[in-house]
């Protein structure tokens, strides 16, 4: 099953009522955090409760996420032990700082998802310089990973980077291209400065989507209808690919490999990413129709 | 662990008459197994079995052999017996440092809920295939709780394919990864490693020769299947009694020597300055911790080192 990822809700663990009003909300995935969203006290009590809500929310078709604690903590294997992984469709994962923890990752999780259940895929966090350097080797690592998840609080909290546009894109660009090379997503941080402003939130999407991010978390209920427009391909962007792509095999039939279409250049690199739009298309309306 | 620890001796976890009497044989360290040698449909039961040995048992070294990562009952293991009492979890099937850390991380997490010691329990990661071997310093280094390395050498031969069950009694086969381990270990500053079983447990002889052969190379001790096989495993881990006789020499020599305002002498023709010095110097050290630790455990010492 392929899910759209275009906007991940992400919510504390261990607030029973915030997690049965994710699953009402028009996400593509809710994502129950036992990491930094739960007070370290709090955190066996949000293991209950995410474990309660896996076994009885009615997700709707979202994604049901469970963002754990990062490798090398023994919270990590607490949370594993606790989740019910067949209820889980991908584990968020945070602060990946090289591949040596995807490694032992795939191992804890092997163990305690036991041999009958299809292997759980990650989504692996990089939020820290030196990890931002090892992206493409990361995303790379497990056959498990299906998207590179780019925390820009952290990275900035350990650079000095500012929130801007500007000042995260040549770190948003590489792990595009880190998650390119591996052929997974690249999902975004929350725009987080201001949870309320729900067009800064789309302009701040639309910067995500022209670096070759295909989705993003969100924070607040206002934020999900622009995020979802923004990575949702438009009628127009559909109907466009659809039309490239007919002319290039009606050129290659005849024994062209480029053509002019519309006074566009078309090679098979723009085809390609022609059938991504769609793909991209396919995956948003399996979503609404889910629904 | 400050001495050597020479003998490593397993017993079933679901023999009850056998893990009852494992540690009445004098061995330094007992091996309470949940892998091999348990049938796979006792796995799960064997857990409370070993979980309530490891809290009786008093004396020697009390390790768990939990299953492999591949089988998904590690955890499961790991679970069941870590309670007070517990020193050692052995690691089969050990390839990469991310299998070590993997346990590491749930050994950490037991240990927690167990209210123990934060790095009370240790692991003995058994390196048994040719990619484990070529991976064992990374493996040995990968964690502080590492103890040691252990060389599977059934599992090993058997990896390489080698067309023999039992190999030769001065274990040219094995030569290779036997030297290897000691540097690999060595070089990550963990002690030296253990050999794996001698199988021809009635083979009293070749088991005395196969053991001589580890030692030479540098190992501490011996992994056991045999209760037969304990006394001359302490025995033969134990620095021979000539070369303690020796080192002695040596050292009185050399102090005499070193008055007389010369650092570099030689001792029955053997060139001595003070690295030589050091070196013998840990030998005795050796040999006098292991002739206590034999008479606490009021165990004979082997013939040939009582004085």
């Amino acid at each position: 099953m392929t899910f759209a990822r275009r906007s991940l809700l992400l919510t504390p663990g261990h607030q029973a009522a915030r997690l049965a009003k994710a699953v009402t909300l028009d996400v593509d995935a809710v994502v129950f955090d036992l990491e930094d969203g739960v007070p370290p006290g709090s955190k066996p009590e949000a293991r209950k409760v995410v474990a309660r809500a896996l076994g009885a929310l009615d997700a709707g078709g979202r994604e049901r996420m469970v963002r754990v604690n990062g490798v090398g903590t023994t919270d990590l294997v607490e949370d594993l032990r606790a989740l019910p992984l067949d209820r889980v469709d991908a584990l968020f994962v945070p602060k990946v700082r090289d591949t040596g923890h995807v490694a032992v990752l795939e191992r804890l999780v092997a163990c305690y998802e036991g041999a009958r259940h299809a292997p759980v895929p990650f989504v692996l966090t990089i939020e820290t310089p030196d990890a931002l350097f090892r992206a493409a080797a990361i995303a790379a690592a497990s056959r498990r990973t299906v998207a590179l998840f780019f925390g820009s609080g952290d990275y900035s909290a350990e650079t000095g980077c500012a929130l801007t546009p500007d000042a995260l894109a040549v770190p948003r660009a590489l792990i595009a291209a880190a998650a390119g090379s591996a052929g997974v997503q690249a999902i975004d941080a929350a725009f987080f400065v201001d949870v309320r402003d729900a067009e800064a939130a789309r302009a701040d999407a639309l910067v995500a989507r022209a670096l070759g991010f295909t989705g993003k978390v969100v924070f607040h209920p206002g934020q999900v209808a622009p995020v979802n427009d923004v990575f949702t391909p438009t009628a127009a962007e559909i109907a466009r690919a659809r039309s490239v792509i007919a002319a290039w095999e009606a050129a290659r039939a005849t024994g062209d490999g480029v053509l002019l279409a519309g006074g566009e250049f078309v090679a098979i690199d723009i085809v390609r990413m022609m059938e991504r739009v769609l793909a991209r298309a396919a995956a948003a309306a399996s979503r609404a129709g889910g629904r | 662990m400050t001495t050597a620890m020479r003998s490593w001796l397993f017993a079933p976890g679901n023999e009850p008459r056998k893990v009852k009497k494992v540690a009445s044989f004098g061995a330094d360290a007992i091996i309470l197994d949940l892998e091999d040698a348990v049938p796979n449909a006792d796995k799960v039961a064997t857990r409370p079995m070993v979980r309530d040995a490891v809290r009786e048992i008093q004396g020697p070294l009390v390790c768990v052999r939990v299953n492999g990562l591949a089988t998904g009952l590690t955890a499961g293991d790991v679970d069941g017996v870590a309670v007070e009492g517990l020193d050692v979890i052995v690691v089969p099937k050990t390839e990469t440092p991310e299998d070590v850390l993997a346990v590491d991380a749930m050994v950490a997490a037991a240990e927690r809920r167990e209210g123990l010691p934060a790095g009370r329990v240790r692991l003995l990661p058994l390196v048994e295939t040719a990619r484990g071997v070529l991976a064992a310093s990374a493996i040995a280094g990968a964690s502080p709780r590492v103890v040691t390395i252990a060389l599977g050498s059934g599992d090993f031969t058997r990896d390489l394919e080698l067309p023999v069950i039992r190999w030769s009694l001065e274990g040219r086969e094995l030569a290779w990864a036997r030297a290897k381990l000691v540097v690999d270990v060595r070089a990550a500053g963990r002690p030296r490693p253990l050999d794996g079983p001698y199988i021809a447990v009635r083979d009293a002889e070749g088991f005395v020769a196969d053991c001589r052969v580890a030692k030479s190379l540098g190992y501490q001790g011996k992994i056991l299947i045999h209760p037969s096989q304990v006394e001359a495993a302490n025995r033969a881990f134990a620095p021979d009694p000539d070369e303690v006789a020796f080192c002695r020499k040596v050292i009185e020599t050399f102090t005499a020597a070193e008055k007389q305002g010369s650092a570099s002498i030689t001792v029955d023709g053997i060139f001595v300055d003070y690295p030589i010095v050091e070196k013998a110097q840990r030998i005795i050290a050796l040999a006098e911790a292991l002739d206590a630790k034999d008479r606490r455990a009021g165990a004979t010492p082997p013939a040939g080192r009582q004085r």
